[in-house]
Formats: structure tokens, C-alpha cells, sequence
């Protein structure tokens, strides 16, 4: 259905999303010019510095992105994505870093979110090199320690005590989306490992997070890596929940390569539902959705051979045994191919779910080129429903990518992707990129 | 809250006592690139004997490296800008990361194609997969929906 807007342009008409395109870059525009001059002026900065005076390596990549579709009640809109990192290394002589990284969004169609303007500060941190294997760094950081997959604004310091022993601290205030329900004060933790290098290692973390007491948590964990011969790797994590004191996940496989084109690797892990969904902001995880009771096991494996080179095939199952609802299986297979400038692939998988509402099955062929400067990508995908979703039983999905090396560290690219599926009778994206490096080196 | 206190204090009694420490083995790269310019997939254990030989990519790599990323970051970090991991593990994000790797299509990548429809099954099969990147953050565009 078509409506009249006020600007007299019927609304969905390329007259209607010209006009609102036009009034909203003009807003829009100003924030983004202001953001980008300031982030490429202190980019600029930096790489006008001279280099031998501070010795430092500077480098930032910008990535743009434009998108323009159409969502689901019929508005026009065209987001414009800016993703900026910068980085620079060797400050001073000196074995510190500043590394930054962003990204904000101006929508230059129509309005489509809360706000037409969006940023988010990924991580902006110091990095000091101590001393020879300790680090400390502060800001706005990703913590990957043991239990401990955070975002947060403090301090993150980790050390090798000796060739055997590691320890690894953080603390400050977690990260948080601003529509999230939940605003902790404080998160902090650590990890410690023993190891044997090339042997085995083994590590024990922490985490605590406080605040609303509906948002606190406290987690403990172990992680193992084992090689007992070089063809055999073992590795794995459990993890507990010491606020509602119970096993929340363990999760471990193991990979065996007997010959050098072939490797086998068996799976197993379990989720205790009452103890892993802990302090969600989500209501999709909450316990009047997701059975606290529920207990899911899930267990596999890969086999994956090297018939050429070039030439890789691929085998998979997956069965997820429950406590309480019907079992499923997953299964499938691929084929990769591969040499310089050349790639492609083809899929088939099934999820076999309890009931007939929890079953599909995945088709995917992809390939992709590349000519000199140019590359080329087309990547098909279909899934078939076993029962209709909103009437549909099907969603099939093409796309297609041109890019262009238009300068040596500059790409631009196009790409065009068609989808028929549940929630539309037919969509089409065009996505428009820019990608640029530009670095200077001490 | 004692307990919380205490353990504050243990905590920053490692940090400062790991900074103190002086290391006569370092393990912790301090190169900041791989000397040796690497193509994909690389199999780091046909040259590394050690912590640095965990990190072979291999085919089930996509699933298994959080397994090395929480044990050993510090390595990830040699051949990868933090913002590569930050695409596909953000605290606020809008886009998929099909969308900014559509040019790369061999790489293993979440939710491409219509993943609405697809999500109401993978959801209710394996919700604590989906827990992982969207139980606490990276959540606004799902509350659309799930209120």
C-alpha cells in the first residue's frame, strides 16, 4: 500500500526517497563532515609526524559502507556506515601503542531507528610493553581470559612468570549498549595457567560482575590444551556459575591427524540452561522462554580430507540430545576449492529437529575470482522449510560483489544481493564500499 | 561483601605482583607482526613447537578458536588487528558480518542470507549458541521483536 507523505511526493516513489535523501544528507551530512575531519585531522596528525623524531608506526583503516534497501514496512533507507581504526606503535621509542577503533552510522534515507545518528566506540586503549612478557593495558579494551570474553573501560595487565607459569588480571566497568536493561558498576577477574610449551596447558579464571543484584554474576573456569603426540590435540573449557552454583557449559574436542590429508575431530559439550543463561538482557533468554530445567548434550564430529591441494571435502554430524524436548540432528557436507585468485565452494546441510516446525535443510554454492585489480563474488544460498514460515517454505538468496583496487591501498566495491524469503516476496540490497589504508612507518 | 572485598584485593594483588615480576623466559610475543608474511590458514605447528604452534588454522578453526583466543590473545593479536575480531564479537553492532565480508565468501561467517526466518528454528535448537554474542549485549535490533 502506497500513501501520500507531506512533501507531496507519493510516498515509495524514487521522486519521494530522492527528496528525503536530499533533506536528511543535508543533516546528516554536517555530523558525519564533522566527525570525519576530526578523526581524519588527528589521523593526518599523526602521520605528518615525523617519524624519526618519535618513532612510531601509524597506521588506520577506514572502511565506508552504504546500504540501501528497504525494510520490512515499506521504508526507503540508505545508512551510512563509518568503521575507523588507528593505530600507532613504537610511541616515543618506546614499546607503547594507542590503538582506536569506531564506527558511527548517519541514515541519508528514510528514518528507519530511533536515531538517525549512531556511533559506538569499540575499543581506544594504551598499550605498554613493560618488560619482556608483561603487558599492561588501559581503556576502553576486549578482555579473552579463560571465562572472560568482555568489553570493558579499565585495566587489562597480563605477564609470563617463567617459561611454566602466567598470570593474567583485569578490572573496571563493563561495556554495556545504552537500551540495555542492566548497568553494572564493576567487572573484574583473572586467569592463571600452567603449561609445558608444545605439551599441554592448563588455566584457571574468574569473573565477577556487580551491580543490580539481577545483573550480578560470578563465573569460574578451567581450559585445557593437550598434545600428547603431534598428531593429537585436545582442548576444551568448563565453566561454572558460582552465583546460582552450578556447571553452566563444558565443551571439548578432540582432533587427530594420523596422515597429513586427513583430520578427525570428535565433539561434546553440554549447557545446563538454569546456570548458563545467567543475567541476560534479552527476554528471548529469559526463564519464561528459555525451561530452566532444560539440560541440551551435544555431540559430533568432522571429518575433513585433503583430496588435492586445492581440493578440500568435508563430513559433519551433530546430535543435540535433550532432557526434557525431542532430540535433533545436524549433518552435512562441503566441498572447498582453492588457489591463488580463485575460490569456490558447495554445501548441503539438514537440521533435523524433534518436530516438523524444526527442520530445514541448507544449499550454498559460492565463487569467487579475482582479475589484477578486480575480484568477483557470487554466493547463492537456499534453505528449504520442511513447514511454511509466514506461508513460505523457501528463502533463496544471491549475491553478487564487484571490487576494484582504484589506488594501492584504496578499494571500492559494489554489492548487489536478491532474497526471496518468509518476510519478503522479493528484497534487493545494494551495498556500496570504500575501503582505504594508509599507514607510515618509522 | 567482605568476600568481594577481599577477592578486589587478591586480584589487584596479582596484577600488581605480575607487573613486579621479572620474567627470565618471555613467552609474550613482543614482535608486533609475524615476521614471515603468511598466506591463509596458516598451520602455525609445521614451524612452532610451542605455544605458537596452537594456533594452526585448521578447517574446524572457525569453531574451535575460542578455545585459543581465551587462552592465548596475545598471539591472536601478531596477525590480527583487534578490530577483525571486533566484527564478529561486538558489544554494539548493526551490521552482519556477511555484509562488510561479502567478498569473501570462503570465510565461515554467521547469519548469512535471511537468517530471520532461519533463526526461529537455530534459536529454540541451540539458544545458548545464540547466547554468546547476544544474551547481554548486541541486543537493541532483537528487542524489536522480543520485547
Amino acid at each position: 500500500m502506497w500513501k501520500n507523505n507531506p512533501s507531496g511526493f507519493r510516498r515509495g516513489s524514487t521522486a519521494a526517497f530522492v527528496h528525503q535523501f536530499e533533506e536528511r544528507s543535508g543533516l546528516a551530512s554536517m555530523k558525519i563532515m564533522r566527525l570525519f575531519l576530526t578523526a581524519t585531522l588527528a589521523a593526518l596528525a599523526l602521520c605528518s609526524l615525523p617519524s624519526d623524531v618519535l618513532a612510531l608506526d601509524v597506521s588506520a583503516d577506514s572502511r565506508t559502507y552504504v546500504i540501501f534497501r528497504e525494510t520490512a514496512d515499506e521504508k526507503s533507507i540508505a545508512p551510512l556506515y563509518e568503521y575507523l581504526d588507528l593505530n600507532a606503535e613504537g610511541i616515543a621509542g618506546k614499546d607503547v601503542s594507542l590503538y582506536v577503533s569506531g564506527w558511527l552510522r548517519a541514515d541519508l534515507g528514510e528514518e528507519w531507528a530511533e536515531d538517525d545518528f549512531e556511533t559506538s566506540l569499540s575499543y581506544a586503549y594504551l598499550d605498554l610493553g613493560l618488560r619482556p612478557g608483561t603487558k599492561l593495558s588501559l581503556g576502553r579494551l576486549y578482555v579473552f581470559e579463560g571465562v572472560a570474553s568482555e568489553q570493558v573501560d579499565g585495566l587489562y595487565a597480563k605477564a609470563d612468570l617463567s617459561q611454566w607459569f602466567g598470570v593474567a588480571a583485569f578490572g573496571g566497568t563493563p561495556v554495556e549498549e545504552e537500551s540495555g536493561d542492566i548497568q553494572s558498576d564493576t567487572l573484574y577477574g583473572g586467569r592463571v595457567y600452567h603449561q609445558w610449551p608444545g605439551l599441554y596447558s592448563i588455566g584457571l579464571s574468574y569473573l565477577k560482575q556487580s551491580g543490580d543484584s539481577a545483573d550480578a554474576r560470578e563465573e569460574q573456569g578451567i581450559d585445557v590444551w593437550v598434545r600428547p603426540v603431534s598428531m593429537v590435540d585436545l582442548q576444551g573449557q568448563s565453566a561454572y556459575n558460582a552465583e546460582s552454583s552450578g556447571w553452566m557449559s563444558h565443551s571439548y574436542n578432540v582432533a587427530v591427524s594420523p596422515v597429513n590429508s586427513l583430520r578427525l575431530i570428535a565433539a561434546y559439550a553440554m549447557t545446563d540452561y538454569e546456570h548458563y543463561f545467567a543475567a541476560p538482557t534479552l527476554s528471548a533468554f529469559s526463564p519464561t522462554v528459555i525451561d530452566p530445567r532444560e539440560e541440551v548434550t551435544e555431540a559430533g564430529g568432522i571429518v575433513d580430507y585433503t583430496l588435492s591441494p586445492s581440493l578440500g571435502a568435508s563430513l559433519e554430524y551433530k546430535n543435540y540430545h535433550y532432557e526434557l524436548k525431542g532430540g535433533a540432528d545436524y549433518y552435512g557436507g562441503e566441498l572447498r576449492y582453492s588457489r591463488t585468485g580463485y575460490a569456490a565452494g558447495l554445501s548441503a546441510h539438514r537440521m533435523d529437529g524433534g518436530e516438523k516446525d524444526l527442520k530445514y535443510s541448507r544449499y550454498r554454492a559460492y565463487a569467487s575470482k579475482r582479475l589484477g585489480k578486480a575480484g568477483m563474488v557470487l554466493d547463492l544460498l537456499n534453505v528449504d522449510y520442511d513447514e511454511e514460515i509466514l506461508g513460505t517454505s523457501n528463502a533463496f538468496t544471491a549475491l553478487a560483489a564487484l571490487d576494484y583496487e582504484v589506488a594501492e591501498r584504496a578499494t571500492a566495491g559494489i554489492d548487489l544481493e536478491y532474497s526471496e524469503n518468509p518476510n519478503f516476496d522479493s528484497e534487493f540490497k545494494v551495498l556500496l564500499k570504500f575501503l582505504y589504508r594508509f599507514s607510515k612507518g618509522a | 561483601m567482605k568476600r568481594d572485598r577481599i577477592i578486589k584485593i587478591l586480584t589487584l594483588g596479582v596484577l600488581f605482583g605480575s607487573l613486579a615480576a621479572f620474567s627470565a623466559y618471555a613467552q609474550l610475543p613482543t614482535v608486533k607482526r609475524h615476521p614471515i608474511e603468511l598466506t591463509e590458514n596458516p598451520i602455525c605447528s609445521q614451524c612452532h613447537a610451542d605455544k605458537w604452534g596452537e594456533m594452526s588454522h585448521t578447517p574446524e578453526w572457525d569453531r574451535t578458536h575460542q578455545f585459543s583466543a581465551t587462552r592465548n590473545s596475545q598471539v591472536c593479536a601478531v596477525c590480527h588487528r583487534e578490530s577483525f575480531c571486533a566484527d564478529c564479537h561486538p558489544t554494539k553492532e548493526e551490521l552482519k558480518p556477511s555484509q562488510k565480508y561479502g567478498s569473501s565468501p570462503e570465510r565461515f561467517m554467521p547469519h548469512r542470507g535471511d537468517y530471520l526466518a532461519q533463526h526461529k528454528i537455530d534459536g529454540r535448537i541451540n539458544p545458548a549458541a545464540c547466547f554468546k554474542c547476544h544474551g547481554r549485549n548486541n541486543n537493541a535490533r532483537c528487542k524489536a521483536c522480543h520485547k
